[in-house]
């Protein structure tokens, strides 16, 4: 009879643990991904090398004769320069208290948590990208032909003169206006105008349903119930009446009841039974639902 | 001229050229040593920055990958380091996919990987990616993490052990899921 020495066992689990990690060698990250990260990387790398190049000249010649000739120049008999614009690829965000800065005439405020990008600083258009959490903008009166707008992963937010905010969330936006107008596009190119005081949430499909997916790959993976608890909520929020509803109301159910929530499993089961009374899947809600004590 | 040779230049083709290369890789090994999607592409960016800043210290066109290899964990642990808070506060995230479409079959399987690895000491998870993900032998390990032969190997067989220890454990825990919902 064959002995299984320490080798046999080490060879058989270097086996095992290449087999599962080699089915990574070739995993890449969707070409948006990887083209994002080259052009974030190269602007980094040019925006590097002109403040090297900046700093290499700014203490020469070039610093004393461009203060002494243009810049007094300017200030003597040129047109008052406009506000700065912070620039662009630039990142502003709050962590626990509020903060603020201005984008030239305009200012943005940062709710706790949020963060910023300025994905264009010019003269003439001006856009920023809320990446995460609130901002809310006060945007003086724009020129003619001068653009501010507001962009999320779900919407694109134009203004015409006004003071608003944008909430991104995981999978849904929202716009509110305190004042002036607002043009909002969402990432299936519905405009629609907003007018003060009116509020508008933003949730595109493909991405709530990616919540679901997520939830139910982390319960079929032995992964948290409580981290799918709460995406299949978010779904169930994001996309109330979806065509899909009954899958996430269900796994929602029996997540609670695996949990022990009793309370919550069953106002569940109430929810599912009134809203698919026809659904096969009724019988197995109540014969897990029998098992709570 | 070598890729190198035009990036120590300052050549912004070359450092481009570069960033389209290695921007996959760098973000699979950011993702592998444990950040989510979000924080890798962030990290791959930090490294290619790091990159651009440090090049002089590179001296060899095949060893640009070590290289990159060797500031990605660097810029990982230190991502993961001042995510600490966030973690013991609000625990940790759960797993995105992180590379390709969430209905891919595969999907599963790589989250379930990645979580593993994840909970696996983080010297032991770099040199399993190295070895079995990246298929660098031990010596190469050894050379790139400057460690010696026989500890990559303590290290790699430390690994394993415990990678399929959480494996069978997932594996198990999906299983018992799976029959109290009445559903494989």
């Amino acid at each position: 009879m064959s002995r299984k020495t320490p080798d046999w066992i080490d060879q058989r689990e270097e086996a095992r643990t290449r087999d599962l990690l080699g089915q990574l060698r070739d995993a890449m990250p969707p070409a948006e991904v990887q083209e994002r990260i080259a052009w974030r990387a190269m602007e980094r790398f040019e925006r590097r090398r002109s403040l090297l190049w900046s700093r290499g000249f700014g203490f020469g010649l070039a610093a004393a004769t461009a203060a002494a000739l243009v810049g007094v120049g300017l200030h003597l008999w040129g047109p008052a320069p406009g506000p700065a614009l912070p620039p662009k690829g630039s990142l502003h965000a709050a962590t626990e208290a509020p903060s603020s800065f201005r984008v030239g005439a305009h200012e943005v405020v940062l709710s706790p948590e949020s963060q910023v990008e300025v994905t264009a600083a010019e003269p003439e258009l001006i856009e920023l990208l809320v990446t995460s959490g609130t901002a809310t903008f006060d945007v003086s009166p724009l020129g003619p032909g001068e653009i501010f707008r507001v962009r999320t992963e779900h919407v694109l937010v134009e203004v015409v003169g006004t003071r608003f905010s944008v909430q991104s969330e995981r999978v849904c936006s929202t716009v509110v206006v305190e004042e002036g107008r607002v043009r909002v596009s969402d990432t299936e190119g519905a405009v629609v105008e907003l007018a003060p005081n009116q509020k508008r949430r933003f949730c595109p499909q493909d991405r709530a349903d990616a919540l679901l997916r997520e939830a139910l790959v982390l319960i079929s993976g032995g992964g948290s119930i409580e981290e799918a608890i709460e995406l299949l909520e978010a779904y169930l929020d994001s996309a109330p009446g979806s065509a899909l509803e009954e899958e996430a109301l269900y796994h929602l159910c029996l997540a609670h009841a695996r949990l022990g929530h009793a309370e919550e499993a069953r106002r569940l089961a109430a929810r599912f039974r009134e809203r698919f009374p026809q659904s096969t899947r009724l019988e197995r809600l109540e014969r897990g639902l029998a098992t709570l004590e | 001229m070598s890729l190198l040779e035009r990036c120590q230049a300052g050549d912004a083709s070359a450092w481009n050229q570069l960033f389209r290369e290695r921007s996959g890789q760098v973000y699979r090994w950011a993702v592998l040593l444990g950040l989510n999607p979000a924080d890798a592409e962030e990290a791959a960016q930090e490294v290619f920055a790091i990159a651009a800043r440090r090049i002089d210290t590179c001296h060899a066109d095949d060893a640009l990958g070590s290289w990159l290899f060797q500031i990605t964990r660097r810029v990982v642990a230190n991502a993961r380091r001042s995510g600490w808070l966030k973690r013991a506060l609000f625990g940790e995230k759960p797993l995105e996919p992180a590379f390709g479409p969430a209905e891919s079959p595969e999907t599963a399987k790589e989250i379930a990987v990645r979580a593993c690895l994840a909970k696996i000491p983080r010297e032991q998870a770099e040199v399993l990616v190295l070895m079995e993900v990246e298929g660098h032998t031990r010596e190469e390990v050894a050379d790139i993490l400057g460690l010696p032969p026989g500890t990559v190997a303590s290290r790699a067989r430390l690994g394993r052990k415990a990678f399929l220890r959480h494996w069978q454990e997932m594996q198990e825990a999906a299983g018992d899921l799976a029959l109290s919902w009445g559903e494989k």
